[in-house]
């Protein structure tokens, strides 16, 4: 880590602190809020808003973000599924393959009785 | 004094109870939203936009608009996420509608005298952090002295957790410009360190 990223990772705790009371002017504006305020819920915001509540949409927006680690997680799933799907395919032979001699030898032995 | 501490929420409550309460129509509940959050909107806006009074109005902006549309929110991300990109975004707007800020420089000199530059998790006794948080304070006044071009995609990138691909939607430029850009932003901030 170079310098400069340790001192912009500091930096995300550092806040401007107003002269005013911003929180005051904020609590004074909503508490008096006029008609005209619901111009602030324009089509852009109705749509950022929008967006906002779509679960499809923020999952796909996390996939987009991070294509490399998604694509790494869809190798990975599909490596483990064959590899899966390998070994169950392999038990799935020797028990076949035990199945058949067993039979084999059931049958070697009722000839030798008879 | 009883007047002040009137609808004032007490103990800290989490941010979830908060929206909730704020969703059936709590205003107090809002109020002690507005208190934990108005710093950080008004940060975010003050190093996208470089100035302070755009900054006051952009969290004003903000908060209304939470306010008005605080029911429909479902949760789906954190309530500091969304407000974050709100915040962001009405920045952007501002940038682009008010062309006149471009080429505004407020330098953080006046910041500082004017207003504190706070530190929310710093261990004040200790020498190095003493330097560290100078260093940082140097750091963050060469950040808003860049131009817009280099500044609002490193802020995003470094500060706000953007990821390439958003910053180059948000900005309109194509996301090699946006990665040369922070590049060249944490470059110049190196070598004016150094200086």
């Amino acid at each position: 880590m170079s310098s400069i990223d340790k001192y912009i990772k500091i930096a995300r705790d550092a806040f401007i602190k107003p002269s005013g009371d911003i929180e005051g002017k904020i609590i004074d504006r909503i508490s008096h809020l006029k008609n005209g305020d619901n111009i602030l819920l324009d089509e852009k915001f109705l749509d950022f808003f929008k967006k906002n509540n779509s679960r499809l949409y923020l999952i796909a927006e996390k996939i987009r973000n991070n294509q490399g680690a998604f694509a790494a997680l869809a190798i990975s799933v599909i490596f483990f599924v064959f590899i899966i799907f390998f070994i169950v395919k392999i038990f799935s032979g020797r028990r076949g393959s035990v199945g058949n001699i067993q039979k084999l030898s059931s049958s070697e032995n009722e000839t030798q009785y008879k | 004094m009883e007047k002040a501490n009137k609808g004032k929420i007490p103990h800290k409550i989490d941010e979830k109870t908060l929206i909730a309460r704020s969703k059936r129509g709590d205003k107090a509940a809002f109020e002690e939203l507005v208190r934990q959050f108005s710093r950080y909107v008004y940060t975010t806006a003050f190093f996208v936009l470089r100035d302070t009074h755009e900054a006051e109005d952009v969290s004003q902006e903000v908060f209304v608009k939470v306010y008005l549309s605080i029911k429909g929110f479902r949760g789906l991300s954190s309530f500091k996420t969304w407000i974050r990109k709100l915040t962001v975004n009405t920045c952007i707007d501002k940038l682009r509608i008010h062309s006149k800020t471009k080429g505004k420089k407020v330098s953080l000199d006046k910041v500082t005298e004017e207003y504190e530059v706070v530190f929310s998790r710093f261990d004040q006794g200790l020498e190095d952090d003493y330097f560290n948080k100078e260093t940082v304070k140097e750091v963050l006044k060469i950040i808003v002295s860049l131009d817009e071009s280099y500044r609002v995609p490193l802020i995003l990138r470094d500060l706000q957790d953007y990821s390439y691909r958003e910053i180059s939607e948000l900005t309109g430029k194509p996301i090699g410009t946006v990665k040369t850009n922070i590049h060249r932003a944490r470059k110049m901030i190196e070598k004016k360190l150094k200086k």
